[in-house]
């Protein structure tokens, strides 16, 4: 188990937990991610948000809002 | 329910997530008869509109597209309090078919609302494309409304939503609650039971107990206080009590409507296997670690010199017929009145100033339409993303580089480009600081002053500048986030990247026309009342400036212009250069009596019809003005409101006078203050 922050790009992971205040955790779900949801991890340079696709959706997320994200590889 | 009731237009609002064609629709039903405005006391934008079917009356309220129905933002709040209010009839809501489970989101967030939906099913062509099948009857079945699919951009589908809303109107219905009620139930357990039991059963207002309950388990903060007046004291100790002892609320409440989603489009959706993400080539680049942002700062430049080139031809043509037709109406009133103020009143103050407000409106649309296309086709959100990390350390939103980059050429394109930016504090935010960066046409001025006290160290003077610029920036951004506009803390960069798709003229079109319309309205006012003002003040008919009331007001402020280090002229000067930056030169030339050729500031101002000798006037300001003061004035000017078009700009955005008056005092008072305080510095120095 990693944070998406340091999760390495063109890998597919699980969300395993988010962490968070309240407002984090409504806005997160809101846009698809939620426990067990299934992410690519498109781009993750070392200072640009993450770009990743989950959902048939592209989403970017900061560095610091990517480390409440903890994710499991899976391919 | 009772049925809608027949005495005025029937109310529907159109809700959606960002992004899924909910403008497109709103355009295609409603054509040009729409109004924009500010939801009531509020600083977000509200589109309304009205269009006709079987000769009855409708109106569309487009309501702020958010991803959730939370209490966390202002937007969130507007949409949901407008759902569930007593004003609406029924609510359309969009739903983006090639991103069906996460765009339904927003419908999972109304299930135990007692309103009546339709659903839209939009972009079911790209759904189609990417090998996705939907049992749209069965989806009806499930969810208990009508539903639409649609593929709004084409018009597809809008002809059956009309027959859709007019079923409706006779037949209400919501949605069905069991399935994820059920689900709730399984996740919060008693808690959530013993919650529906305090709360009365017919809920409250359009909302039912099961609803509210959940969302008292989210610790939603509005429905909480809804909650509290709604019930007895010992009632309100009880759920209070019950919403302390739950945790992660809103993850689980989330799960819940994931879950839900996912058993409705259970045998309802049908999805070919092995499809994922494609990427194109410029997307790629657009968001690439080392060419993103370069080719970013080019498109706003290629963005602001298109815009330039849109409103070109109008200003090289008003620009040339302008003064002749001066000329001669000048000769006409003359001969016709005898009157010499008529006509400097209207050959210097009107005539100059109706031009100047129609070429604004025609400069705005340019903008609009060459930033609009950007938005629409889905690149800003690229351009968020490179300059999220840059943008970000002064408390602004990626995309907010934009207006900062195009505001070097003008500041109006600065601020009528904040609209991209889809939060409203951010955007407010984005026009305040935006102004702090120094437009093309204060160049001449500073450069000329400058050089004339400075010589070659004058360079050092615009090093100077440019560095206040940023720590300017970075104070603005700081303390109208954290003392006026109030943003609470937010989360960092969480956004969607929209799919490239074909832009959407007929929307871009009426998006240009209506902010055009609007801005020349304004502007027609504004710049002619301050023109008319100014010329009043300036007027004098033998052109000397001691004469003019204008005179008598900058020596009765001398005294405290003194303070500032700023002799009266000066002043005078800087206050009157809000008109337009580039006139200062003209004003300082009357003012200092070696100006010839015009009667008036305005004239001036607008028209740049004074004549003087700049050695001249070299030698009288060397001579009265004192480097200090010079330095000062430098400052203060380089600081100032940039124009009074910029203000027209600031209201035609915001819709709001109170925040029009507070970032114009804002910066008008800061630049005094800055001004002060360099001239102490200068004295030391000098």
């Amino acid at each position: 188990m990693i944070r998406l922050n340091l999760q390495k790009e063109n890998t597919i992971c699980q969300i395993v937990e988010l962490e968070g205040s309240n407002k984090f955790i409504s806005k997160i779900t809101a846009m698809g991610l939620t426990n067990g949801t299934m992410i690519e991890v498109v781009q993750n340079d070392k200072k640009s948000p993450v770009l990743l696709f989950a959902r048939d959706t592209m989403i970017a997320v900061s560095k610091e809002e990517a480390k409440k994200i903890i994710v499991k590889e899976v391919l | 329910m009772e049925s809608v009731a027949v005495v005025g237009p029937v109310k529907i609002g159109l809700a959606g997530q960002p992004n899924t064609g909910k403008s497109t629709l709103f355009n295609r039903l409603t054509g040009a008869r729409q109004h924009v405005g500010n939801w009531p006391g509020k600083t977000v934008e509200q589109k309304s509109g009205i269009f006709h079917f079987n000769h009855k009356k409708y109106s569309l309220v487009d309501l702020p597209g958010t991803y959730s129905l939370t209490a966390n933002s202002a937007e969130e709040l507007i949409a949901r309090d407008f759902i569930i209010s007593d004003k609406v009839d029924m609510i359309i809501t969009m739903v983006d078919t090639s991103q069906l489970e996460r765009s339904m989101y927003l419908l999972s967030e109304m299930v135990g609302m007692n309103v009546p939906v339709i659903a839209v099913l939009n972009m079911i062509d790209i759904a189609k494309e990417q090998g996705k099948l939907i049992n749209i009857e069965k989806l009806q079945e499930k969810l208990g409304i009508p539903i639409v699919p649609m593929v709004a951009a084409k018009g597809e589908g809008v002809e059956n939503l009309l027959g859709k809303i007019k079923t409706i109107e006779e037949n209400q219905k919501i949605l069905h609650t069991d399935v994820l009620f059920k689900i709730y139930e399984d996740v919060f357990k008693e808690e959530l039971n013993d919650l529906i039991k305090i709360l009365p059963d017919e809920g409250i207002g359009n909302c039912s107990s099961n609803w509210i309950s959940a969302r008292l388990l989210e610790n939603d903060r509005q429905i909480v206080e809804i909650v509290k007046e709604n019930v007895t004291k010992e009632q309100w100790e009880v759920i209070h009590h019950i919403i302390k002892r739950n945790i992660d609320g809103p993850l689980k409440a989330a799960n819940c409507r994931y879950a839900w989603i996912e058993s409705v489009l259970d045998g309802v959706l049908t999805k070919k296997e092995g499809y994922a993400l494609k990427r194109i080539g410029f997307d790629k680049l657009s968001t690439h670690r080392i060419f993103g942002k370069p080719i970013a700062i080019l498109m706003m430049l290629a963005g602001f010199i298109a815009s330039m080139a849109i409103a070109m031809p109008f200003m090289i043509g008003i620009g040339s017929i302008l003064p002749l037709i001066c000329l001669n109406l000048r000769n006409i009133l003359l001969n016709k009145t005898g009157s010499y103020w008529i006509a400097s009143l209207v050959t210097e103050a009107v005539i100059p100033s109706v031009s100047m407000a129609l070429l604004m409106g025609i400069f705005i649309a340019g903008v609009v339409f060459v930033f609009g296309f950007m938005e629409d086709i889905g690149y800003m959100a690229r351009v968020a993303y490179v300059f999220d990390a840059t943008m970000s350390k002064i408390g602004l939103h990626g995309k907010s580089i934009m207006p900062f980059v195009t505001s070097f050429g003008c500041n109006m394109a600065g601020i009528t480009g904040s609209r991209v930016i889809d939060s409203w504090k951010q955007r407010l935010l984005t026009i305040t600081t935006s102004m702090v960066v120094p437009c093309a046409s204060m160049w001449g001025v500073i450069g000329l002053v400058g050089s004339l006290f400075f010589g070659v160290n004058a360079i050092w003077v615009i090093v100077a500048l440019l560095i206040c610029s940023i720590f300017h920036v970075i104070f603005t951004s700081w303390i109208f986030r954290t003392k006026f506009i109030k943003e609470e803390e937010g989360t960092g960069l969480i956004m969607e990247l929209p799919p490239y798709h074909k832009p959407n003229w007929k929307g871009i079109f009426l998006h240009v026309w209506s902010k055009m319309k609007d801005v020349m309205k304004k502007a027609f006012v504004v710049i002619v009342g301050v023109s008319v003002t100014i010329w009043a003040l300036s007027y004098t008919s033998d052109g000397n400036i001691e004469n003019s009331p204008i005179y008598a007001i900058g020596k009765t402020v001398e005294p405290v212009a003194a303070l500032l280090g700023l002799d009266w002229r000066l002043f005078i000067a800087l206050i009157v250069s809000i008109m337009s930056k580039e006139g200062a030169l003209g004003v300082l030339s009357m003012l200092f009596g070696v100006g010839t050729g015009i009667s008036s500031f305005s004239g001036i101002m607008i028209s740049g019809a004074v004549e003087f000798d700049q050695s001249a006037l070299s030698t009288v300001m060397l001579e009265s003005i004192s480097k200090a003061s010079a330095l000062a004035f430098m400052f203060a000017y380089y600081f100032n409101i940039p124009c009074m078009a910029a203000i027209v700009s600031v209201n035609a955005e915001t819709h709001s006078l109170k925040w029009t008056i507070k970032i114009v005092s804002y910066y008008m008072v800061s630049a005094l203050f800055i001004g002060g305080i360099v001239y102490r510095i200068g004295t030391i120095i000098f």
